[in-house]
């Protein structure tokens, strides 16, 4: 991991010298332990600072749509950032469905892909060891295959998922089923660190954010957390990369991934897309075709 | 002040004593096997080794949603929260300062909060002296609160293993001494010694670095790039603030209920980019610099200038929580370079 953290440095120092970016997104050392936060690297001297361990799971991506908007009044010459950003696999599958949206200039962006072996996230309930999350083990995809730039080391052995938790949460009874959300949703505080830290939440105004109308409050009673957590996950169908930057950001251990991957779980059995992965031009909800599925409109408990 | 000791086999004795006084809340554990605030009993004992709560302890006086008033055909009808007694048993130092911190802000004589008023009137606070950082981010020394500090308590617990040993803060702490004196015997000298020493190894254990110059260097406004650059990978989530035992800013909203409607007072975040968003969409906040430099400001700036005190008690739950792990005192560090 060293030889690839030093690989790393020296492929952004040489971006930077060859000025061929703006800004490197990447890892820096935490103040209070030795996993990685993100970081913006924006001159050689900051690439010392950047760092590869295991403990580096936020998801980057969540900060390209702001460094591409294009401001209100541009100025005259306004030249958008050239960004380098440092990616696993999950990250890279981010980017490339913002880049699908138009939320990243592909032109202006350099993908540093990273071997990734699986990140450790701290539990969030227990003063507990870091452990490797969930997304990790079951990840399909831990290298980025947009990469510009690839950077070779210790690489996780791919999983092919198969759905496991999801189809046996499915199969519950409908009642099962709506105890264990509501169980989950209780404990959530509506901070919108879930929100925030997921690449794929960058509406200007969020639907839970709109006062006229308004659909649900900031009030943080259980309907109005059902509501905007429904609301959420819906807008993911198709989107979602299964990177679970949601769950690692939640300070309450809400688990959402249960909820999140049936939307993956959906995409992949009903449309056979693996968002961020298939190559199709159109993101899946923007596009129709005369032999898609209906099931799950006309039949949801069919299995 | 007065010192009390009991043995830790008859602590359970002592609680469901306090239990004919009142609702005794404490650190239990809870479901994932975590401590949480939970009602103490004969049966449920307090947990005496944690780190700390999840969850400030401003929930309970100051909750995330409160209903201030119903109208409903003409009549406005105000709610009052029920008047409840309370003892809050073997809390953290730093969340008792907090309350401290609290009270200041609710409880001034020129603007009394009669909804935090009534909640917080009839509570007996009886803290518990940390042995041991919480976590990585503990940094109570910095912030002048320290692992026993007494702000905000009426009376501190030393644990000793075998017995604890209570001083008293304020007269309702000797009150309570007094109440319960015969489940007290006095400390025997080694057990005061204990406590000392259990003292001067927590400091040990604890970042000794200081930020009672924050106040100063901040009011030097410090260069508004600088704050872009702490901020930068802020993602603008409430999970700093909604966690943090002193941010106390709310909003209220107004909702229908069948023909008539209610009031609401609900917690607010500085980060948020709603947070100062006016009716005609102008938000002299937009940019999420601005909100952090907010926040900063009003613990280490503001309320310093108010109250006096630093409105920071140093848990870290502000840190550890953060998805992106901005740390406030490197923040501070940062801009008042």
């Amino acid at each position: 991991m060293q030889t690839t953290e030093k690989t790393m440095r020296e492929t952004v120092k040489k971006l930077f010298l060859d000025n061929k970016v703006d800004i490197v997104i990447g890892f820096q050392k935490s103040t209070v332990s030795d996993s990685g936060r993100p970081f913006f690297a924006r001159s050689v001297a900051d690439t010392d600072k950047l760092v590869w361990n295991d403990g580096c799971a936020a998801n980057l991506a969540v900060f390209l749509p702001k460094l591409f908007e294009k401001p209100l009044r541009p100025r005259e010459g306004f030249k958008p950032p050239r960004v380098g950003i440092i990616v696993k696999g999950c990250d890279g599958r981010s980017v490339s469905g913002l880049i699908k949206e138009k939320q990243a200039l592909r032109d202006h962006l350099i993908i540093i892909g990273m071997p990734c072996s699986g990140m450790k996230t701290a539990s969030k309930n227990r003063q507990e060891a870091a452990t490797v999350g969930r997304a990790c083990v079951e990840c399909a995809a831990p290298l980025a295959n947009e990469a510009d730039i690839v950077i070779r080391g210790d690489l996780k052995k791919p999983v092919k998922s198969g759905y496991d938790r999801i189809k046996k949460f499915q199969s519950l009874p409908a009642k099962e089923r709506w105890e264990r959300f509501v169980a989950e949703m209780s404990k959530c505080i509506r901070c919108n660190a879930c929100r925030q830290a997921c690449p794929n939440c960058y509406c200007a105004v969020c639907f839970a954010d709109q006062k006229k109308p308004s659909w649900t409050s900031q009030a943080a009673r259980l309907s109005d957390t059902i509501v905007f957590h429904m609301g959420r996950m819906f807008h993911q169908a198709g989107r979602c990369v299964e990177c679970d930057a949601c769950v690692n950001a939640c300070p309450m251990g809400v688990d959402l991934r249960l909820f999140t991957q049936k939307l993956a779980h959906d995409a992949h059995e009903l449309f056979g897309v693996t968002p961020g992965i298939t190559p199709e031009e159109l993101p899946m909800l923007q596009t129709f075709k005369q032999d898609d599925t209906e099931c799950f409109i006309t039949d949801p408990e069919e299995k | 002040m007065r010192k009390q000791a009991i043995d830790t086999l008859k602590l359970k004795k002592l609680i469901a004593a306090m239990g004919k006084d009142g609702e005794v809340f404490g650190p239990v554990a809870g479901e994932a096997g975590e401590a949480v605030l939970g009602p103490l009993t004969d049966k449920t004992p307090a947990v005496l080794n944690f780190g700390n709560f999840k969850l400030p302890l401003k929930r309970v006086f100051f909750p995330q949603c409160e209903v201030l008033s119903t109208a409903f055909a003409g009549t406005v009808t105000e709610e009052k929260p029920e008047h409840k007694k309370i003892v809050l048993f073997g809390i953290r130092t730093c969340d008792a300062k907090a309350m401290d911190h609290l009270d200041r802000v609710f409880l001034s004589q020129d603007a009394i909060d009669p909804y935090y008023s009534r909640r917080r009137e009839d509570t007996l606070v009886i803290s518990m002296a940390c042995t041991a950082p919480a976590s990585s981010a503990c940094f109570c020394l910095s912030t002048g609160a320290g692992p026993s500090n007494r702000a905000g308590a009426d009376a501190v617990a030393f644990n000793l293993g075998k017995a604890v040993v209570f001083e008293s803060v304020t007269e309702r702490g000797d009150a309570f001494l007094t109440k319960h004196k015969t489940l007290f015997r006095q400390p025997t000298a080694a057990e005061l010694e204990g406590v000392k020493r259990q003292e001067a190894a927590t400091h040990k254990k604890l970042s000794q670095q200081s930020l009672s110059d924050a106040p100063k260097l901040l009011k030097k406004q410090p260069d508004p790039g600088r704050w872009a650059e702490v901020s930068a990978t802020c993602l603008s989530c409430g999970a700093c603030t909604y966690l943090c035992p002193t941010c106390h800013c709310f909003d209220f909203q107004e909702e229908s209920v069948g023909d008539g409607s209610r009031k609401l007072r609900v917690h607010d975040a500085c980060m948020f980019e709603s947070f100062t968003r006016e009716a005609s969409g102008h938000n002299p906040r937009a940019d999420k610099s601005k909100r952090m430099q907010q926040r900063v400001m009003h613990k280490f700036s503001y309320a310093p200038e108010n109250y006096n005190e630093l409105f920071c008690v140093g848990c870290g739950r502000c840190i550890v929580n953060c998805p992106s792990a901005i740390d406030i005192r490197e923040t501070i560090a940062k801009v008042t370079l």
